[in-house]
């Protein structure tokens, strides 16, 4: 077997029937009768999935610069930018408090963190000895102090755009690029060109990789399954189902939306060009990578296939991919009404709309963040309330491998349909 | 009668071949020793604490010793939370107001004054109602006393660790003692210590492993 038939053959299993035929069935079997391999599976696929990223740094660099260039214009000379601009930022807003909405709804409705007596003895296992507080009364003081809080806001100020992209500081990446973005906005374009031209260049060549790359997804996606499938304890999943519940209906519920929403946005040449959804495409590469920036050459790729502006395409896809993060901010949310229902927080309309704000505001901190790295956010929201964020953590860390892709999954579906939403028809 | 201590006992009364007698009629922890000072019995037991007032008439000899432990309400611990480091969070806690449950006329209440010294001490008759207290009135934001105890409560019921969480004190230690009268036979001193030197001094997590059946969670 060459390349490319191996090519073929990996995008051909990109399809939702053939995850639920061949994938899944393989890594479930794999999982189940080696078990003692779940350990070097997940090995295998963390580090194809750290390859897949690898294009990730220059990707984004050049991806938010671009967008912000495209989306400003503070030389005055094309004001269909700032058109541009002023509808892709009202339709992130909408989203945004749209997928907040939907999460807190999701919550309300199938009641995360309300246990059965066998669910709280699950946990209360699970949750032995690992929470418990050690203090040494006597030992002088010598820790740090500093407050979390302000080690976040640190991380956000850029130092050196070299520097950070050579350290993987994404958060300092982003906002780095942002100021570089509005820097290349404000100066004349011919002087701007030659920088826009050369990331432009950096950008295709790091979508080509990424695309390359993912050719291993299938496999990495059987290696992650069967690993998972023998090491997470299925008493703490059972214990923890309507968390994870709330999830998938939030994951389908916003592919559906998502399929619904392109198909309003897209005229039917439009979908004629297309040979397949490319909302399953987009669900099923995030799922399978747990990356929503593994879905930006795709959602890119099709939208300049069927015509839409290239520069409006790449702006709002890496924008609403980087900075929205609609996944985390519906998991934040459910996982805000989850600690409510386990410590029987009285819900009151106000409390809600504290919920639903500080759900949207703790996911969009999470740009840059990926896998679990995203979790902490969720205990600023803990805090707000007066709530334990050390059991909250170590529960939604045990079953954070399946949620992340359901996360993923979310941005990416959601990225899709707003890049619909907002860029241009008819250019070629 | 079944425990620890029912065996050790048991067992040194084996050595000396006599047969052992229970008074249990003191009414509490203070008592126990204050009668043993008295000559009531030869000596006195039952996870007594050592403290320098429990020597004015009798002797300790140490057999186990185990870390000071709080169990304490994990809304309460939110309250103070800032998200700074475990021990600095450890020491906010016991620095707080917090309403803290203790067996009255026991030694841990001058551990609490000693540790705790601007947190509510309320002081209940024995320790289940401390833990009524604790759990089932609500009155109280945390209990006091050492961790075989305290461990053993979330061990034996594991769906309450998500709403309390224990706090294991790890350089303070309860020092948990066989007290004799001052004017006991120096001899039966001597026979004591040599007894209790095959046992070993025990901590709380030796003897929570040695006693796992009685401290393990319930399936």
């Amino acid at each position: 077997m060459n390349y490319l038939t191996f090519k073929k053959f990996s995008l051909r299993l990109r399809s939702v029937k053939n995850f639920l035929l061949i994938i899944l069935p393989i890594a479930l079997l794999i999982g189940y009768f080696f078990p003692s391999a779940s350990s070097s599976l997940n090995t295998i696929g963390v580090s194809l999935i750290k390859l897949i990223t690898f294009p990730a740094i220059p990707l984004v660099l050049s991806a938010v610069v671009i967008s912000i260039t495209s989306l400003f214009d503070f030389t005055g000379v094309n004001t269909s930018h700032n058109k541009f601009a002023k509808k892709l930022i009202l339709s992130l807003i909408g989203f945004i408090f749209f997928s907040a909405a939907l999460g807190l709804f999701l919550s309300l409705f199938i009641k995360p963190g309300i246990l059965t007596p066998e669910g709280k003895l699950s946990i209360g296992k699970y949750m032995l000895d690992t929470t418990d507080i050690q203090v040494n009364i006597f030992k002088s003081e010598t820790e740090s102090l500093v407050s979390s809080n302000i080690n976040f806001f640190q991380t956000l100020i850029p130092t050196n755009i070299i520097s950070d992209a050579a350290n993987s500081s994404t958060l300092r990446i982003i906002t780095g690029s942002i100021l570089t973005g509005l820097g290349l906005a404000a100066v004349p374009s011919e002087k701007a060109k030659p920088i826009l031209s050369f990331l432009k260049s950096v950008n295709a060549l790091s979508v080509k990789v990424l695309e390359e790359l993912l050719v291993l997804s299938p496999v990495m996606l059987i290696c992650l399954i069967a690993g998972a499938f023998s090491s997470i304890s299925t008493e703490i999943i059972v214990a923890l189902l309507n968390l994870a519940l709330c999830v998938l209906v939030g994951s389908i519920a916003f592919l559906g939306i998502s399929k619904v929403i392109f198909r309003k946005f897209t005229s039917t040449e439009e979908r004629n060009i297309l040979s397949s959804n490319p909302l399953d495409d987009v669900y099923l590469l995030a799922i399978s990578t747990g990356s929503s920036m593994a879905c930006y050459p795709t959602i890119v790729n099709t939208l300049k296939n069927i015509g839409r502006d290239p520069n409006e395409v790449e702006a709002s896809a890496s924008m609403s991919l980087l900075l929205a993060r609609l996944g985390n901010i519906i998991y934040n949310v459910i996982v805000i009404i989850f600690a409510f229902n386990l410590y029987d927080v009285r819900i009151t309309p106000l409390i809600l709309i504290q919920a639903l704000l500080m759900g949207i505001v703790t996911g969009i901190a999470t740009a840059g963040l990926t896998g679990v790295a995203v979790l902490p956010s969720i205990g600023v929201a803990l805090a707000f309330f007066s709530l334990p964020i050390p059991p909250i953590l170590l529960l939604i860390v045990a079953i954070d491998p399946i949620i992340d892709l359901l996360r993923s999954s979310i941005t990416g579906v959601s990225s899709m349909a707003l890049s619909t939403v907002v860029c241009r028809r008819g250019v070629v | 009668m079944a425990g620890y201590d029912i065996d050790l006992v048991n067992g040194f009364a084996n050595k000396l071949g006599v047969e052992v007698e229970f008074d249990r009629d003191s009414k509490d922890f203070n008592d126990t020793v204050f009668r043993a000072g008295k000559g009531d019995f030869d000596l006195a037991i039952g996870k007594l604490s050592t403290t320098y007032k429990r020597m004015s008439d009798t002797h300790p000899h140490e057999y186990m010793n185990f870390r000071q432990a709080l169990l304490v309400n994990r809304k309460f611990v939110a309250s103070l939370d800032k998200g700074i480091s475990e021990d600095k969070l450890g020491k906010d806690i016991l620095n707080s107001k917090m309403k803290v449950g203790i067996i009255g006329g026991s030694s841990w209440e001058s551990y609490a004054n000693q540790f705790m010294p601007s947190a509510q001490k309320v002081g209940y008759k024995d320790w289940p109602a401390v833990k009524k207290a604790l759990f089932e009135t609500n009155e109280i934001d945390a209990i006091y006393r050492d961790a075989t105890e305290i461990k053993k409560i979330i061990y034996q019921e594991p769906n309450l660790s998500i709403k309390y969480v224990p706090i294991l004190f790890n350089d303070v230690k309860d020092v948990i003692s066989i007290f004799l009268p001052t004017d006991a036979n120096v001899a039966m001193s001597d026979v004591l210590d040599f007894y209790l030197r095959d046992y070993g001094i025990k901590g709380d997590a030796e003897i929570m492993e040695e006693l796992s059946e009685f401290y393990n969670p319930i399936n």
